[in-house]
């Protein structure tokens, strides 16, 4: 590898650090906080402004895609927001990013029994991670999100050409509101790499990392009186995933295959994390706590659903009821089924837009 | 009829052919509705796994779903929905930690694994899985090609053979082709007269010409294992570079054009 490529490698990894773990980071930390977590904090911080960054990108990138359709322009607001707004978490929560961060000072493996189920997990987890990393798998339909993002990066507007050819089109209504891969672009363009090493390594080895997070904090839900109990059922679900190619549409296939497709995002993130949202939420309702934050993120994932596939915009309002409405038999609370309607205000939004332009 | 047909076909082909995953998540499901008690768990792992699977299941969800929001390639997604692995985890977690004895908690451990793993299929097993090239994760000959047809800022317009059809349009922006991935999906049901010709048996060197030239393709890639009747220089096209077992021509009426 020549000097520059090394130098280039290095800025594209400290980028990716900034704008995937760093910012994520920042903006988690006032909904986290709000969550009222005791321990675990920085996977909850991380997890929370994940969900946070990707709302503020898709909304301002349908308001971009329909009123000022130009990329460029486009990457300078979100980054500015995306930036400014990191900052200003960090200085208003520096408290409480102090304190999470010295939660890893605390963590001690020594004479822990958790001991050896974790390095199996994290065993497992690692050969996850080594083979999306120097590995690849080509599928089919890469050939129209990567495209996509690519076009957008070259020809400055977003979603007017035909990706498996290259040909300008009319505008494309029908993904048009998938903003997953202007997001790759934005990557790609904030890291200043091709989008085609952020979408097949970059990305996939964050989202591997983070549906482990998201199933681990599952666990400490359903684990709540037994935490030793947590990497053995982190570590069954890992050695799930990895034998989990029994046909081509299992979550395990597309997590480890298709990782930054959006219909893997779908599936293995956004999916689990309302499931974890949901289990927040019994627990709440059975102790009659405040659940005004879970209801935020359950929008926030509503509005990623609707980022990673425009599938996710009947997927995820399909789960968010059938949840709620168990939830409000369980505990007699009917007015959780009202919720429905403040969560999926981004969806309904994005609805009517679609049916008038189309 | 044929919706309850086709739900069954769907939910058996999700989980796959082996159909170890369905009855071992339908056995964690009923083992979990009898012994689960603690409202968090039967929440989530019991009555929302069994919602999904009624919801799916549903004739009458499945028969709107399908005309509506969903099709038939797509409806399967529904289950995405269902905690399948969660449900196993914790019953594999529950079984083995309620049992006192450490050898019987090995035992049942080594047993867990030895169905997850001789049942399921290995992932990284798939013969897709390749050791990557570059930094693209995509076939070096592609990077090669491209690089090498590559005219800054400026469109490229080429032909390609259908292996490539995929991943030079995910390594280069400016590369305009004639069809594209929709011509390897046969159920999409499209066809273009210049792949019929570059994917014959034999390749026609007139044909082949006189239609590249008509899609306005600058370059022509060709497989080298692909038999040729007759030669693309007699027709104008120049030999402009090889690269591993593929052969580009540079359209040379081109130059001529802009002279």
């Amino acid at each position: 590898m020549g000097s520059v490529a090394l130098i280039l490698t290095i800025i594209t990894i400290i980028m990716s650090m900034i704008w995937l773990v760093l910012v994520p980071f920042a903006l988690g930390l006032p909904v986290a906080k709000r969550l009222k977590e005791k321990q675990h904090q920085t996977s909850l911080v991380l997890l929370c402004g994940m969900f946070v960054s990707i709302g503020i990108f898709q909304v301002c990138f349908v308001i971009f895609l329909l009123f000022y359709n130009q990329f460029t322009p486009f990457v300078w607001v979100i980054g500015t927001i995306l930036l400014a707004s990191s900052c200003a978490c960090i200085f208003v929560e520096r408290k409480y990013a102090t304190e999470v961060i010295g939660e890893w000072k605390q963590i001690s493996f020594r004479k822990s029994k958790v001991l050896i189920p974790w390095m199996i997990v994290f065993g497992l987890i690692g050969i996850q991670i080594y083979y999306t990393a120097f590995y690849q798998f080509q599928d089919g339909d890469d050939a129209y999100y990567l495209p996509v993002s690519l076009a957008t990066q070259w020809l400055e507007r977003m979603y007017y050409y035909l990706p498996y050819t290259g040909y300008t089109t009319e505008f494309d209504i029908r993904h048009a509101f998938s903003g997953a891969p202007i997001y790759v672009g934005f990557l790609a363009r904030v890291c200043m790499t091709h989008s085609a090493t952020i979408y097949h390594i970059i990305l996939p080895i964050l989202l591997v990392i983070v549906m482990y997070l998201i199933y681990t904090k599952i666990a400490r839900e359903l684990y709540e009186d037994k935490p030793e109990n947590v990497p053995i059922f982190v570590g069954v679900i890992a050695l799930l995933y990895l034998f989990g190619n029994t046909s081509i549409y299992t979550q395990a296939t597309f997590a480890l295959t298709r990782t930054a497709q959006g219909k893997a995002v779908i599936s293995n993130i956004v999916i689990p994390f309302i499931a974890y949202i949901l289990l927040r939420l019994h627990k709440k309702l059975r102790a009659d706590i405040p659940y005004g934050v879970e209801m935020w993120l359950l929008t926030l994932a509503t509005l990623m659903g609707g980022f990673a596939t425009m599938l996710g915009l009947a997927l995820i309002p399909m789960m968010t009821a059938i949840g709620l409405f168990l939830l409000a038999i369980m505990n007699r609370k009917w007015k959780l089924i009202l919720w429905q309607i403040p969560i999926l205000l981004p969806t309904y939004v994005l609805g009517v837009i679609y049916l008038l332009l189309a | 009829m044929d919706t309850i047909w086709l739900v069954i076909q769907l939910y058996n082909d999700y989980f796959g052919r082996q159909g170890y995953l369905v009855w071992l998540f339908a056995a964690c499901l009923v083992y979990l509705w009898i012994t689960e008690r603690e409202k968090t768990r039967r929440f989530y792992l019991v009555f929302f796994s069994t919602a999904i699977v009624v919801l799916f299941l549903c004739p009458l969800v499945a028969y709107i779903a399908v005309r509506t929001i969903f099709d038939q390639e797509t409806y399967y997604r529904i289950l995405w929905l269902l905690p399948t692995y969660p449900v196993i985890a914790y019953t594999i977690t529950k079984v083995i930690t309620e049992r006192k004895r450490m050898g019987i908690k090995v035992l049942l451990a080594c047993a867990s694994v030895a169905i997850i793993a001789g049942s399921g299929v290995y992932v990284y097993g798939n013969t897709w899985f390749v050791k990557s090239e570059n930094i693209y994760h995509l076939p070096q000959v592609t990077v090669d090609i491209c690089d090498k047809i590559n005219e800054e800022g400026e469109w490229v317009y080429a032909v390609v053979p259908k292996e490539l059809i995929e991943s030079v349009r995910q390594y280069s922006e400016n590369l305009r082709l004639p069809y594209g991935r929709e011509m390897l999906i046969e159920r999409w049901g499209f066809s273009h007269s210049l792949y019929d010709i570059m994917e014959a048996d034999v390749i026609v060197a007139e044909e082949l010409a006189s239609e590249a030239r008509l899609y306005n393709c600058h370059y022509i890639v060709l497989a080298e294992y692909k038999e040729m009747d007759g030669r693309l220089e007699d027709y104008d096209y120049e030999l402009f570079a090889r690269v591993e077992h593929y052969t580009i021509y540079l359209d040379g009426t081109l130059e001529e054009a802009e002279q």
